[in-house]
């Protein structure tokens, strides 16, 4: 196996090229960036790598759409989050009911993001219900409007808010279940 | 600390997340190659496809092939005398006749056994024997082609062209006189136990398509029961006699 690291640009010229060296190593080279961004978007680990399959092979079959505009890790990037959204969409067909919560308050005490590390968030997020996950990945984390919230899910601009605030008071309460579990109780 | 700020609480979530990696699996990338690129293995498997080609195409042509010309008999005796590679030159021949098996020179007494069989048969087959001097026995029992008789076209038979070593040759087109080359393979216990009336159409050449796909059947398929087998009856008609794949397995009667 060759040692010598190709950047990314090389390798997406190998990749419209066809070469299926640079597809490999291109996938090496990534693949794990890709699937925690699956992961933050599917409700299990069993989802998050069918969807980086899906994922990768239209990186490959649209890569000659690339031209340029943006970094190519941007691009395979937004991608990757168009195949998540994708997967999500299509659990809304066969089932879904988005969870009707009780409305529950914020916690006024404050809780310690310091010791929680990448794993804990990621574990706190798929704690969420799929809507909610959903969301607030898109508005937090890919930076989103709402306008274009609602229009890629099919909802309106307010259920995107509302679903956003429920989100954020979620993973607030799971936060501190957390922490209260680790590291006794805490008092800010 | 407060109650934090929807926009920092966000931004924790982003600073932690955006640039998060995890492995993914092992096997996942081959997964993706597949789909990228289906490519089918060279090799072994185009040969098996291709004999199955045969096999398929051997069944339908055999299913809608129209009825061949009856079989015409013999009636020269010049055949017989060239075509016996045995020492019964002696004994009056003329028309159907058996060769006993007494007279039968030059054969392992595994075979003796399996020649009295086809005693009880109405068919006249060469036993099977080990060829001493292949060049010579395959010459002595060519048929006197100077023979004007109707023969079919198709059957001529050319003596040089002869591979020894092949299982089914056709010698000449007639039923009753048909001798073949013998089964030069050493190993004659091998196909001691196996005569039957099945083999018996191996013996006697490729007379149709169902006899070919036999032909190619066999080469394929080392079992006993063959994945797919045809018997040719004495008007030459071919129909197919057994099927055995994987767990389906359809033998006619006299072949189970």
């Amino acid at each position: 196996m060759k040692l010598t690291l190709y950047s990314i640009d090389e390798l997406m010229e190998g990749c419209k090229a066809g070469n299926r060296k640079m597809q490999a190593l291109l996938y090496k080279q990534t693949a794990s960036k890709m699937l925690a961004i699956c992961m933050r978007y599917a409700k299990d680990r069993m989802e998050a790598e069918d969807v980086l399959q899906v994922g990768f092979i239209k990186i490959f079959q649209k890569i000659g759409e690339y031209r340029g505009d943006g970094s190519f890790e941007g691009w395979m990037r937004r991608i990757m989050v168009n195949a998540s959204i994708e997967s999500y969409r299509k659990t809304l067909r066969s089932l879904n009911v988005v969870p009707i919560d009780d409305a529950f308050d914020q916690p006024s005490t404050g809780f310690d993001f310091s010791r929680l590390g990448m794993q804990d968030l990621m574990r706190v997020i798929q704690k969420l219900a799929d809507g909610y996950r959903v969301v607030f990945n898109m508005y937090a984390i890919e930076g989103y409007s709402h306008k274009e919230i609602a229009d890629t899910l099919g909802i309106s601009e307010g259920a995107s808010k509302s679903q956003l605030s429920r989100a954020r008071a979620i993973l607030k309460q799971e936060i501190i279940k957390m922490e209260g579990i680790d590291y006794g109780s805490y008092t800010g | 600390m407060g109650a934090i700020q929807d926009k920092e609480f966000d931004q924790l979530f982003k600073d932690q997340l955006e640039h998060a990696e995890v492995s993914p699996s092992a096997g996942l990338w081959d997964h993706i190659a597949t789909e990228l690129e289906p490519k089918r293995k060279r090799g072994l498997p185009v040969f098996w496809m291709s004999a199955a080609a045969v096999v398929v195409i051997g069944v339908m042509v055999a299913l809608l092939m129209p009825k061949k010309d009856p079989i015409r008999l013999q009636g020269s005796a010049d055949e017989f005398a060239a075509a016996s590679a045995l020492d019964i030159s002696t004994a009056p021949v003329d028309g159907v006749q058996k060769i006993a098996a007494p007279s039968v020179v030059g054969v392992s007494s595994a075979q003796t056994k399996d020649i009295a069989t086809y005693e009880s048969t109405p068919l006249i087959i060469a036993p099977r024997f080990v060829a001493q001097n292949e060049k010579k026995d395959v010459h002595r029992m060519q048929p006197n082609i100077e023979n004007n008789r109707p023969v079919n076209k198709e059957d001529q038979f050319d003596p040089e062209k002869v591979d020894v070593n092949k299982q089914a040759v056709k010698v000449s087109e007639s039923n009753v006189s048909d001798v073949v080359m013998a089964n030069v393979d050493t190993d004659a216990q091998r196909y001691g136990n196996e005569i039957r009336e099945s083999d018996v159409s191996e013996s006697r050449g490729i007379k149709n398509v169902g006899d070919l796909v036999n032909y190619v059947v066999d080469k394929v398929d080392k079992r006993e029961k063959k994945f797919l087998k045809f018997n040719t009856d004495d008007d030459d008609n071919s129909s197919l006699v057994a099927i055995n794949i994987g767990f389906i397995k359809l033998n006619s009667r006299k072949h189970k």
